[in-house]
């Protein structure tokens, strides 16, 4: 096979534009800028998860070397309100907290090292009260009270067809109780955010975010300025998953406040510690699932509760719930199903976005209900998946949605059963004395397993986010044939300045180097929407879609003149040419872009993109969720020491339904990316709560997965498209992390025998399920 | 006569000799970002858990900030910024990084170049699991890690091509 | 902060006489972690890398005399005691150099360079030392796991002179090592273990963690095992991160001493290494796994010892 080594358009296999200077070391991350003036700020923050504030004790903090201005709720002029949903949280902590890690004081100095010496001056008195540590006791009527409201947030239903048709029919239920845990992100660079205080009031704001949009309409809510007066630049962002949606815009509300009091521009870079502690985490869900079955393998329906544990304030966690509560039946066809999704309060982590935004916990719970049912039927979890799977018969999801691209999900079963070479131990004699600590059963000590995970994941925002839903690129065409893009969604890592080049330079038909896109300035591009919900090549891409159509439009006609008036519409852009097919005559790009300004026309377009308007019902929970939906099947081959409890997953055979592969070195990224990410949660990434506190802070004993962890990625990409998106892509971001976790639990079941119900599967817990079932089985000693 | 605390250190960093009147306790990291506008090197944990700010002392990989800079008086600290200068072609290891695409949100990449560097330094040929073991010590949260690997193994072809042993295959 | 980067042991111990506070720092790997997360806040450093205490030799020792404290308390005076031939090893020498000691012969010393191989990943090989790794008095030291296996001395410089003494007199508890004000670690002896022609041996450092690598063991062990025809002629076995240092399981080592590697003795000697390990539970473990490690790990490294032997 020849490599394909074009510079143009979609697919071609370039080097990510933001590359060089991330590999020479010249990208400025936020904690790399430096502005004159500029002040150091700190936190003080609660030790407590639960309590009456006595005191601040703030009183020797002032008087610490370097410390210009420190601030408490008494002290805000604004607003103290920050919920970016419900107004449930302040910025500053009054009267009590609710949260290890919350803020209780703002402090800015003249360095940072005074400015973190400072907070440790601050003596806070706390009277502890109880607190909720459990997500499984938050609705119990003993149950202290986070908030005054109660600590059920909101509950999200999916109601569909007649459940008492389905108990009749069944002639198995499978029942399961999965406690799936949370993972914090991780990204490399920490939250931080610098904010500059300009003429009139008003400020620029450096942010490392994934929502340039969301800081500025917080900044704006708490301070009462103008959205045009505060200017919200991204900078160069190391990472984020999530992480970054909407907690970026708590360190730059504190920077602002302290921004306008000082009228000093002021650094806010939260130390990884504090960054652990307080920032978004991934929930821990507990999954109640009923699965009703005939014993054929089809599924008829299931039963479902999910209890959210939001941590001490709502912040997004509901709409992590409603994916959540519209995907926990999987990509399977079902008759009916009940749904109940509760979304609580709690004293723990404080709950947020994480790539996959609540699917990859209940889909891990779905897919091993699936692995149950099969086992218990002496199946094989393939063919179970097989006979149940959405596909043009049965094109509807457990939403009441109908999928045109329904067998998508089918292909990517099939290719990652192929290519994995499938083969599952479940039916071999498994109930053994594997386990046992005895030099006889040595040879009996590690075990291979295999665990499939398919999943559908509604692509871009869910209905309920609908307004937000569309977005903006602005192109300029320079005189010399450059061009530059200005894109209101952002580049985290993830490729997507990479995927929007590559889109501009094939609506243009030129290289993909004459093209320059920019992290995201708000005062640039409209509000485009967070860059989340693997949305960022959709939007990104139609708008500039959009703009490279107005464009092309004009150059064409010019063409056409300079070619000697041929037929505009015929012409064709490819190559830097635009090109009569009809004569092989073509002019080069450069020749027409300098033409155009010849004739002083407009050289700037600004393109947009508005997904279609859907219906859904809140009531029922049915309805069209999302814009469109990408099927995913991973198989991971994991090899389990019984001594020891360790898993180790040796491949994960990903094959992804990506409609089209548009930057595909940053595609292929993606996927082995999530699929290593998904492993760490799986395995080893614990968060270890006493009371609240996060017991492992930090790298030293929060483990993600090293060099020699990682697993070996094969992919394996569908590319059949979808009409609404940009040359036919789907999102990718999300897809690729969502099944390894179900594939991980169904194959470590498999190596064992063991129906293992939680995550992740660290040594520990494995060792203690190999003991559990040796003791319970009659062969075991 | 009583030995006294010394005041200041002297540091060859990317090649040039440095006289920095800087508390010898400061960490090498922060005298590098702070006093010598050096931001290539990152810091990631503060701890020596993520690699984000590694650098080469006399050619061998450290955590700049577990180090104190008056314990590298007298050696040779290398950045990011010395190992190809800004008007330069790249370092064999950074362009096999652009090559491959193992740059994403790029913030471990400045030190899993120069903990690469001093692998294709050191050992003549590392297979995938040397190469995946020494590099253990750079965490990276985006990439997977298949790309470094890769990155690293397309390393040692273009250092075996410069040497004359032999053209390697290029992607495009 | 005043920091001091002497070129003497004298020097040293001069500035280490006047500032009793002072902290020793060689590679800094867990000193500076230590001051940044304020659990240390000396007021001087001395910083011990200019010492010339960063190489190693094999010292054949013939008929060369060293003094060796064999006495808990300082005060006791020191036996004179004739040393065998072993690695020398100087206080601020790295892990990444502590891997390269080859050991064809299998000496003892090639598990000292199998547990400095999995001290954290290469950048902290790069800076953690033998001195750092003994001074910081952590009970999950992968190094000196090894080091109690292979029953190194610890050499020590101070006011009132130097001295020796084994490592299970100066490992006290978690983070408290036997050094007196004023007193510092210069370097380690590690005797050579030798054995017969027809002996085969088994030596590594293993440990459980939750990944591959860059991981502070959950219980570790160091093992020393050689046989000769068919029954063990010595037995080593060090435990990390299960009591209050690293420590040696005696009872087994001494159960397995002139006997096979029969199944049922490897069960018995992995039940007694099992009830030396005094575990706690903590963050990384319970109690009750740590124990069962200890038993996993012994059993491993015997099995395969077993399988060597025939």
């Amino acid at each position: 096979m020849t490599k394909d080594c074009r510079k143009w358009g979609v697919g071609a296999r370039t080097v990510r534009p933001d590359a060089e200077a991330k590999v020479r070391g010249e990208a400025l991350y936020l904690a790399d800028m430096k502005v004159n003036g500029m002040l150091h700020a700190a936190l003080v923050t609660s030790p407590v998860a639960s309590g009456h504030i006595e005191s601040l004790g703030l009183d020797h903090v002032r008087e610490e070397p370097g410390v210009q201005i420190v601030l408490s709720a008494d002290d805000l002029r604004g607003a103290n309100q920050i919920g970016i949903i419900f107004d449930d949280q302040p910025l500053l902590a009054a009267g009590r907290v609710r949260m290890v890690g919350e803020r209780l004081a703002l402090i800015a100095a003249d360095s940072e090292e005074q400015a973190w010496a400072a907070v440790r001056a601050a003596k806070p008195q706390i009277a502890a009260e109880p607190g909720v540590f459990d997500v499984a006791d938050a609705l119990s009527p003993n149950a202290p009270k986070v908030h005054d409201s109660g600590n059920l947030i909101k509950e999200f239903v999916m109601h569909r067809g007649h459940m008492d048709d389905i108990e009749s029919r069944a002639d198995l239920v499978i029942e399961g109780e999965y406690r799936i845990g949370g993972q914090e992100h991780a990204y490399m660079e920490g939250q931080g955010a610098i904010v500059i205080p300009g003429p009139g009031g008003t400020l620029t704001v450096y942010s490392s975010t994934q929502c340039p949009f969301y800081v500025r309409q917080r900044i704006c809510r708490m301070t009462g300025l103008a959205e045009a007066d505060v200017r919200v630049v991204q900078t160069v962002t190391g990472g984020a998953f999530g992480g970054k949606e909407d907690y970026p815009d708590e360190p730059a509300c504190c920077a602002a406040v302290l921004a306008l009091r000082a009228h000093r521009p002021v650094r806010l870079v939260l130390p990884r510690e504090v960054d652990f502690q307080g920032s978004t985490k991934r929930h821990r869900m507990v999954v109640r699932h009923q699965l009703y079955a005939l014993n054929s393998g089809r599924i008829l329906g299931a039963k479902v509760e999910i209890l959210v544990d939001a941590g001490a304030y709502a912040g997004m966690s509901t709409v992590v719930a409603e994916r959540a509560n519209s995907s926990c039946i999987g990509p399977y066809h079902v008759d009916a199903v009940q749904v109940s999704t509760k979304v609580c309060y709690t004293n723990n982590l404080f709950g947020g976005p994480f790539r996959g935004f609540g699917a990859p916990q209940v889909s891990a719970a779905h897919e091993q209900q699936m692995n149950r049912l099969a086992w218990k039927l002496g199946l094989d979890p393939v063919a179970v998946r097989r006979t149940n799977l959405l596909n043009h018969d049965r094109p509807t999801l457990a939403t009441g949605e109908v999928l045109p691209c329904a067998d998508m999900g089918p292909k990517t079963l099939d290719e990652a059963v192929f290519h994995s070479k499938w083969q599952p131990r479940w039916n071999e004699s498994v109930k053994s004395v594997a386990g046992v600590i005895d030099p006889e059963a040595q040879g009996d000590r590690y075990r291979d397993g295999m665990g499939v995970g398919t999943i559908v994941y509604g692509c871009s925002l869910h209905h309920g986010g609908l307004l937000l839903d569309r977005g903006g690129a602005s192109m300029i065409l320079q005189a010399d044939g450059t061009v530059n893009v200005a894109i209101g969604v952002t580049e985290m890592g993830q490729g997507a300045l990479a995927a929007a080049r590559a889109i501009a330079s094939q609506g243009l038909g030129i290289s993909q180097e004459r093209i320059r896109v920019r992290e995201v300035d708000s005062a640039m591009v409209p509000d485009s929407g967070p860059t989340v919900a693997s949305r960022a090549t959709l939007i990104a891409g139609r708008a500039i879609m959009d703009a490279t159509k107005i464009l092309a439009d004009r150059l064409r006609n010019i063409a056409a003149d300079l070619l000697g008036r041929v037929p505009a519409p015929q012409l064709e852009f490819g190559n830097d040419r635009i090109t009569d097919p009809v004569s092989g005559r073509f002019v080069s790009f450069s020749e027409a872009v300098t033409a155009l300004y010849g004739r002083r026309e407009n050289p700037a377009a600004v393109g947009w993109f508005r997904p279609p308007d859907r219906e859904y019902d809140d009531e029922s929970g049915q309805g069209g969720a999302y814009i469109f939906y990408a099927f995913a099947t991973q198989v991971a081959r994991v090899r389990v020491d019984t001594w020891t409890g360790m898993v180790q997953v040796r491949q994960v055979t990903a094959a992804h339904d990506v409609g089209r592969a548009i930057h595909p070195p940053s595609l292929e990224g993606q996927i082995q990316g999530g699929v290593v990410q998904s492993m760490g949660w799986a395995t080893m990434e614990d968060l270890l709560l006493d009371q609240g506190v996060l017991q492992n802070p930090g790298f030293t004993n929060y483990h993600i997965p090293t060099a020699t962890d990682a697993p070996d990625v094969r992919i394996v990409l569908l590319e059949e498209g979808t009409p609404e998106g940009p040359y036919g892509a789907k999102g990718i971001g999300e897809p690729s992390f969502i099944p390894g976790g179900a594939a991980i639990l169904g194959a470590v079941s498999d190596a064992l025998g063991i129906e293992l119900t939680e995550l992740p599967l660290t040594p520990q817990r494995v060792r203690m399920a190999v003991e559990a079932a040796q003791t319970s089985s009659p062969e075991g000693k | 006569m009583q030995p006294k605390p010394i005041e200041e250190v002297t540091v060859t960093i990317n090649g040039r000799k440095e006289r920095l009147a800087v508390d010898p306790a400061k960490r090498l990291l922060d005298v590098l970002r702070e006093d010598l506008g050096l931001t290539g090197t990152k810091e990631g944990c503060g701890k020596g858990e993520c690699g984000a700010c590694t650098v080469l002392i006399d050619g061998r990989p450290v955590n700049s900030c577990l180090v104190l800079v008056g314990s590298v008086d007298g050696h040779e600290v290398l950045t990011i910024e010395g190992l190809a200068q800004p008007d330069a072609a790249m370092h064999p290891v950074q362009q096999a990084f652009v090559e491959q695409g193992a740059i994403q949100c790029g913030f471990c990449t400045p030190g899993a170049v120069l903990t690469a560097v001093s692998l294709v330094d050191s050992q003549p040929a590392a297979d995938e699991e040397a190469i995946r073991r020494y590099m253990a010590g750079n965490l990276c949260r985006c990439t997977g890690y298949t790309k470094i690997v890769s990155a690293v193994k397309t390393a040692y072809e273009i250092l075996s091509e410069r040497k004359g042993a032999g053209r390697r295959k290029k992607e495009c | 902060m005043e920091y001091y980067r002497p070129t003497s042991v004298e020097d040293a111990v001069q500035i280490l006489g006047r500032s009793p506070g002072a902290a020793c720092m060689a590679g800094g790997t867990d000193l500076v972690v230590a001051m940044r997360s304020h659990k240390r806040g000396p007021h001087a450093i001395v910083d011990l890398s200019g010492l010339g205490l960063d190489t190693w030799i094999f010292d054949d020792a013939s008929n060369r005399p060293a003094k060796v404290k064999t006495q808990g308390t300082k005060k006791a005076g020191n036996d004179e005691q004739r040393l065998g031939p072993g690695w020398r090893i100087g206080a601020t020498v790295t892990m990444a150099v502590l891997k390269t000691l080859e050991d064809e012969d299998n000496l003892g010393v090639g598990l000292l360079a199998d547990a400095a191989s999995q001290v954290g990943a290469t950048q902290i090989q790069n800076r953690a030392t033998a001195g750092g790794n003994l001074c910081n008095g952590s009970p999950a030291a992968d190094a000196v796991c090894a080091m109690v296996a292979l029953d190194a001395l610890i050499e020590i410089a101070g006011p009132t002179g130097a001295e020796t003494m084994p490592i299970g007199k100066f490992l006290l508890g978690p983070g408290r090592v036997n050094l007196e004000p004023g007193q510092f670690l210069t370097g380690i002896f590690v005797p050579a273990h030798d054995m017969k022609k027809s002996s085969v041996a088994l030596q590594e450092y293993r440990k459980v963690g939750s990944r591959t690598s860059l991981v502070i063991a959950v219980a570790g062990l160091a093992a020393r095992t050689v046989l000769d025809k068919g029954k063990v002629v010595e037995s080593r076995l060090a435990l990390s991160s299960v009591a209050p240092t690293c420590i040696r399981a005696t009872e087994a080592e001494a159960y397995l001493t002139g006997g096979p590697l029969s199944p049922d003795r490897i069960r018995e000697a992995s039940h007694l290494a099992r009830e030396e390990a005094r575990p706690i539970t903590d963050l990384r473990a319970t109690d009750q796994y740590r124990k069962e490690m200890v038993s996993a790990l012994v059993t491993d490294h015997l099995t395969r010892a077993a399988a060597l032997a025939q």
